[in-house]
């Protein structure tokens, strides 16, 4: 049996890691397409500012660069082309990291609190559902932006708020970060509650003299952490596509932030800027891949966990 | 007493206060769009105790004169506002309509298991999961060639990318509903009464999965309103863009020439990091209210479409089955005892066909394609070459009636070689007298080459005497309308060099020779070559550096609109193109449209014969502009 489990395993991964490399190499061969692409009028007729030629050993040059490595030793203006990966996805995963826990940090304690308001029906209920996530992420960030220009300027904080300059850089876009995920982990959390507070096993512990604090350690938070599993896919999506707008409001430049300049400004050289947006798409793509399927294995064990529980 | 549904009220609301805006803009705002509030604004500040004048440049801040503010080239925040919805919310409509349109047959096909279907639902989804969609369209929709289309082009480009990275995640919502359906007990039933697959799905499925795509449609609109903010963070928005504070034909930064949502937080990050909050603030509290709009619409349908005895519902179904072509047909055979709903909706479908087939305005006058042949073939038959084609222009010239103006003779500069005719308009006195109002006078010139014809006295290229022979029957054209142009128009035939002259040049150059005492202000026509039988449209450029004067987003449109009465296939970029002998002319004038092909290898071919030129297009092309001029009243 347990071999039977470990070979469907295998075979899982071996699919997943599969459909990952065709989707690196999809992604390598469409970014062949050189980033300065265009289209003109020749002649009276619509022609592409390149050549088929010119895309074939684009593609081939990618491929190869690529599956032997030495696309990380690309020189860039700032560094070799891995240098500037590693060093802006660490500061994309640091974000991305403390941003999740920032957002469960006031998110858990939120939805705590609103679970009374979980009571209330119709109108309130909805408007408290809808609102925060029809918040569009500029939006919050210019209330940031605005903040913290204002603690700046009138010396009440020391923590800047653009560019990169120490780790002190990163607090603000963590903070933008972690709201609208933090919205969502308060109202998954309330709803999880709701759900437990009518279970037989609450009503005998509350009957039971159990406190609220105790009956929330013991009962509720197991439910909680299972049902934020749950949500997970949900929330990685959305701080996914955040980043991109936080890092380029923020001028932080981690994985996303140079994703774009590669792409808008070429850096001076268009064919560098090619192969590094190449390789920078495929990070992403790769990043988002790697997170989407762990939040989908842990929706998928948490499915059974939670039925049995 | 029962409760309302105030989500769904709060969501109709907002959504109809939008499409009231989208419609009839004018209810909130009278003012024009494009419209450049005061630059400068002297404000009276005190410094060390006195009041002294401070000029500020825009941006400026909220004030009773713009209650949002004005961006940096000064125009009304809250107009651009008001104005842009329309453009926002037909975009977010038709990428809804189209990803239900998409989704629905490929979910319902996937929820049956119809063979490889869910396979490739899966493949999908697993693709838009691997490449997230606001990466993917920031990537498609940044192309050069598509942030210059005008937005009659752009917006297809955008319905269809938004459609297409976003379609298979509502065809898995209706594969999941699809499936969730046809497990139902009530569906044995109909199996055990022997319906077919297609008679359940159309009897069962789609009437239950309705409800639920009508709020999803509407959450959607939320999703895609949501991803256009994002873009526009990115610096992607529909419509062209137009080069602001240009300084030696360089644009400083792009602005979009149509009012839009999206583009006005292009400049997010650089205006906030300069304090004009105003500028990202309200345009982003736009987007919040129309997302929330539709998210509390989609919800309240939801809420709605749970309850068993919804009125919203029995509307819905009422409305559903009143509009029902069925119905309708079984009413007109019944005319007498339904002779009013047929009445109504009769009027209604009368009313609709009227205004989706409403004929164009006829044109004024017509263009003398025959005429514009014979100039070529006499153009093309000169015995002694190039002297020979500017002598043909000058006798033409004198024919038509032209004036010369200020000297006899149509020689413009001290060779003579570029030809000018004056057609006067209602503004010739003010103009030639050098009295002419100058926020209102102006005067058009349309210009045509004419070397490069012969080389050593032989014919080299046909297709090149095409422009000046069009120019020459477009002035017979317009010297003979029934009134005179409200504009004194130049016909003028240039002869060669490419050369780039200086930016004020043009002026010098150009205009004042002919109007020596002035600074006239112009708007330049270029006529280019037409196409060969080979090409399947022609080239239309429109420029000008003044891009955000008054009315030129309609002029912009109108254009469009007199290129399709024409039928004309074209290519529309906003671009500098044309001759280029008259590059630097471009700059100054109040805009410039280029018409016509510019050089193509074609046409030096030892082949190019008379019946290799494509006269449709140069009718057309000839067509287009006597429109234009005689039809189009937006030059002002």
């Amino acid at each position: 049996m347990k071999s039977e489990v470990k070979k469907a395993i295998y075979k899982k991964t071996l699919k997943k890691g599969f459909f990952l490399l065709l989707v690196i190499i999809i992604l390598l061969l469409i970014t062949s397409v050189p980033v300065n692409f265009n289209f003109d009028y020749v002649d009276g007729d619509i022609a592409i500012n390149t050549t088929w030629r010119q895309i074939r050993n684009n593609a081939v040059e990618n491929l190869n660069l690529f599956f032997t490595g030495r696309i990380f030793l690309v020189d860039m203006d700032r560094g070799t082309l891995g240098g500037m990966l590693l060093i802006s996805s660490l500061r994309s995963f640091s974000v991305f990291t403390f941003g999740l826990l920032l957002g469960l940090l006031w998110g858990i304690p939120k939805g705590v609190l609103d679970r009374r308001k979980i009571h209330q029906k119709g109108t309130l209920k909805s408007l408290q559902k809808i609102l925060p996530f029809s918040m569009p992420e500029i939006l919050i960030i210019l209330g940031i932006q605005v903040l913290a220009t204002y603690l700046y300027t009138n010396g009440y904080s020391p923590i800047p708020h653009g560019g990169y300059r120490t780790w002190m850089n990163a607090i603000y876009p963590i903070i933008a970060i972690s709201i609208l995920p933090g919205a969502y982990i308060a109202k998954t959390t309330a709803e999880s509650i709701q759900d437990q507070q009518n279970q037989p096993y609450i009503r005998v512990a509350r009957g039971k003299g159990c406190s609220s604090f105790r009956l929330f350690r013991v009962h509720y938070l197991r439910g909680i952490i299972l049902d934020l599993f749950g949500a997970l896919p949900t929330i990685l999506v959305m701080m996914f596509s955040s980043i991109v707008i936080i890092e380029r409001m923020f001028y932080f430049p981690g994985l996303a932030y140079y994703l774009v300049e590669f792409y808008t400004n070429s850096m001076g050289n268009v064919h560098r800027a090619g192969i590094a947006f190449s390789l920078f798409i495929v990070a992403m793509g790769v990043f988002y891949f790697l997170l989407y399927q762990l939040a989908d294995f842990l929706k998928t064990w948490v499915r059974p966990v939670k039925e049995s529980s | 007493m029962k409760k309302m549904n105030i989500t769904l009220i709060l969501g109709v609301f907002i959504v109809a206060t939008l499409l009231l805006m989208s419609f009839f803009p004018r209810i909130f705002s009278n003012n024009d769009p494009n419209l450049r509030l005061g630059r400068i604004q002297v404000h009276e500040v005190e410094q060390n105790g006195e009041a002294v004048r401070e000029f500020r440049s825009a941006p400026h801040p909220p004030s009773s004169q713009a209650l949002l503010g004005t961006d940096e080239i000064s125009r009304d925040v809250y107009t651009r506002i008001i104005h842009g919805t329309k453009v926002t919310l037909t975009c977010v409509f038709w990428v809804s309509f189209f990803r239900i349109l998409v989704g629905l047959p490929i979910g319902l096909l996937a929820g049956m298991r119809v063979r490889y279907i869910p396979k490739i639902l899966r493949v999908a989804n697993s693709i838009f999961t691997t490449i997230p969609s606001l990466i993917l369209c920031f990537v498609i929709l940044n192309i050069e060639y598509i942030r210059n289309l005008p937005l009659s082009q752009s917006m297809p480009i955008f319905i269809f990318i938004l459609t297409f990275v976003g379609w298979p995640k509502l065809a898995s919502l209706v594969e999941e509903k699809t499936t969730k359906i046809l497990g139902e007990e009530f569906i044995e039933g109909e199996i055990a009464l022997g319906k077919t697959r297609g008679e359940i799905v159309r009897q069962n499925v789609i009437p239950h999965l309705t409800p639920s795509l009508i709020s999803w449609g509407f959450l959607e609109m939320g999703l895609i309103l949501f991803l256009l903010a994002q873009l526009s963070i990115l610096g992607v928005f529909i419509g062209p863009r137009q080069g602001a504070m240009i300084i030696d034909g360089n644009p400083s930064w792009f602005t979009s020439l149509d009012p839009e949502w999206s583009s006005m937080l292009s400049r997010a990050a650089i205006d906030i990091s300069r304090g004009n909050y105003w500028l990202v603030f309200f345009p982003s509290l736009a987007f919040f209210i129309g997302i929330t709009g539709f998210n509390l619409l989609g919800e309240g349908l939801k809420e709605e479409f749970n309850k068993r005895d919804s009125r919203v519902v029995s509307i819905i179904r009422r409305l559903g089955y009143q509009l029902s072509p069925k119905l309708y047909l079984e009413q007109v055979k019944n005319l007498r005892r339904f002779y009013r709903p047929v009445l109504i909706k009769s009027s209604a479908l009368v009313l609709l066909l009227f205004f989706v087939f409403y004929p164009n305005a006829e044109s004024l006058y017509a263009f003398n394609d025959h005429r514009a042949v014979n100039h070529l073939e006499a153009m093309t038959h000169q015995e002694k070459g190039e002297d020979g084609v500017r002598e043909y222009i000058i006798d033409e010239m004198k024919r038509i009636g032209l004036l010369s103006f200020p000297e006899e003779g149509y020689g413009m500069d001290s060779e003579g070689e570029t030809l000018v005719g004056v057609i006067p308009g209602e503004n010739w006195e003010r103009v030639s007298s050098g009295k002419e109002d100058l926020r209102k006078d102006y005067i058009i010139i349309i210009g045509a080459r004419y070397d490069g014809i012969f080389e050593d006295d032989k014919l080299s290229s046909l297709t090149r005497a095409t422009a000046a022979a069009n120019n020459l029957a477009l002035a017979e054209t317009l010297i003979n309308t029934d009134e005179p142009l409200s504009q004194t128009t130049l016909i003028v035939f240039w002869d060669g060099g490419g050369e780039m002259v200086n930016m004020a040049e043009p002026n010098r150059y150009m205009v004042r020779p002919v109007f020596p005492h002035n600074q006239t202000d112009y708007v330049y026509i270029d006529m280019g070559y037409a196409p060969n039988v080979e090409q399947r449209s022609l080239q239309v450029s429109l420029y000008s550096s003044r891009a955000q004067h008054i009315q030129f987003q309609s002029l912009m449109h109108s254009i469009q609109e007199n290129l399709e009465k024409v039928d004309l296939r074209h290519h529309f970029s906003m671009n500098m193109r044309g001759s280029g002998a008259v590059v630097s002319l471009y700059l100054n004038s109040r805009y410039s449209l280029m018409i016509g092909q510019e050089y193509y290898q074609f046409m030096e071919d030892e082949s190019n014969e008379l019946f290799d030129v494509n006269f449709e297009f140069m009718k057309k092309q000839g067509q287009f502009i006597v429109d234009f001029i005689t039809m189009t009243d937006l030059f002002d």
